[in-house]
């Protein structure tokens, strides 16, 4: 998945895990519970947990 | 009017006073030059491109010698946009690279209504196909000849996307090419009709090849992208399609993208677009022959 990032101007290139979580946070502000409960419970949870720090060190999602 | 219209001296006499205003596509170049061999290159591979008589220009361009010694000992030519030199000085003889990079930096660095991507396109049956590459991969010799065998030139340059409909604009210019890349054209395309050869360029010789009058003339007619093709020249190997990601494809467009940063979220959406309606390929070829076959039967298959 290919996200364009308005505040920097940057285009990144996600994995298919990384876009299927900017997508569920596109729908509102959630939390690892929730989004592991959304993906059908098949979602890895250290996995996601890595995902979503990086998707904040890119400065695409926040910390609420 | 167009260039045809002045026999080469009346050509050069305007170039000398009041200047030429060159239609390329979407944009009009007022030039004026006092060389006597670029304003004959350029009467040469311009012949069917149209002079606007008055009105507006996007660029002021002049193609002049320096003040001082360097304009008889070790002559440089200047490169003005706007009364102001562009870049360093150039060797005094080749003032033709020197007009036509000169004119991609002003297209690529000003035309931002567009989103510009680095890439050849040419068009049949109103779809068009682009090919992002970088230099050295053969995407000027496969475009010069595709150009001469039923496609329609829109350039071997730059593509022009209209972010409104996402069509792509033809700015047809004479092509540029390369050392071996001259003879292999010569050969393939006997009725071409180049420019002089430049020699000591960055890139070695190179030639002008004089756009066909066809696609010059059919400069006001956008086409629909089908098709986003990365080709790529090897020696002896047959000429083959692959599928290309699209995810891939669009970095690599970004990539090729002259103005892409400049556009944001614009230029995103634009591009976005345009991966989204094409087929992306990857392309191989070893034998030019061959790989204009190869494109005959891309072009036949049904649209969508």
């Amino acid at each position: 998945m290919i996200v364009f990032h308005a505040p920097s101007g940057d285009t990144h290139l996600l994995e298919p895990a990384t876009g299927a979580a900017l997508l569920l946070l596109r729908e509102g502000p959630s939390d690892v519970p929730a989004m592991v409960r959304a993906s059908g419970g098949g979602a890895d949870v250290a996995l996601l947990e890595r995902l979503l720090a990086e998707l904040e060190d890119l400065g695409v999602v926040e910390r609420a | 009017m167009r260039v045809e219209d002045l026999d080469p001296p009346a050509f050069r006499e305007r170039l000398r006073g009041e200047g030429v205003r060159l239609r390329t596509g979407p944009f009009v170049t007022s030039l004026r030059t006092t060389y006597k061999e670029l304003a004959d290159a350029i009467h040469c591979v311009y012949l069917d491109h149209e002079i606007e008589e008055g009105g507006f220009a996007d660029f002021h361009v002049a193609i002049v010698p320096p003040r001082g010694i360097r304009r008889w000992i070790r002559s440089q030519a200047l490169f003005l946009l706007d009364g102001w030199p562009l870049f360093e000085p150039y060797p005094g003889d080749l003032t033709m690279p020197l007009f036509e990079w000169g004119l991609n930096w002003c297209f690529g660095g000003a035309g931002h209504e567009y989103l510009i991507l680095h890439a050849a396109v040419l068009e049949r049956d109103g779809r068009a196909l682009l090919m992002p590459a970088k230099p050295g991969v053969g995407k000027s010799t496969l475009c010069a000849a595709l150009a001469h065998r039923g496609w329609r030139l829109l350039s071997d340059e730059m593509a022009l996307l209209r972010p409104s409909d996402g069509m792509v604009l033809p700015i047809p210019r004479p092509i540029g090419l390369k050392e071996e890349s001259i003879e292999v054209i010569r050969r393939f395309v006997p009725e071409a009709k180049f420019g002089p050869l430049w020699h000591g360029t960055v890139k070695g010789t190179v030639a002008h090849l004089r756009p066909p009058a066809d696609a010059v003339r059919r400069a006001r007619e956008p086409a629909t992208p089908a098709w986003i093709v990365f080709p790529s020249w090897r020696r002896g190997v047959p000429a083959r399609f692959a599928p290309h990601g699209r995810a891939d494809a669009f970095l690599r467009c970004a990539d090729h993208g002259l103005n892409y940063a400049a556009l944001g979220l614009r230029g995103f959406e634009t591009l976005a677009a345009l991966v989204d309606r094409c087929r992306c390929l990857e392309f191989e070829y070893g034998e030019l022959a061959e790989a204009v076959a190869a494109f005959e039967r891309l072009a036949s298959e049904p649209a969508g």
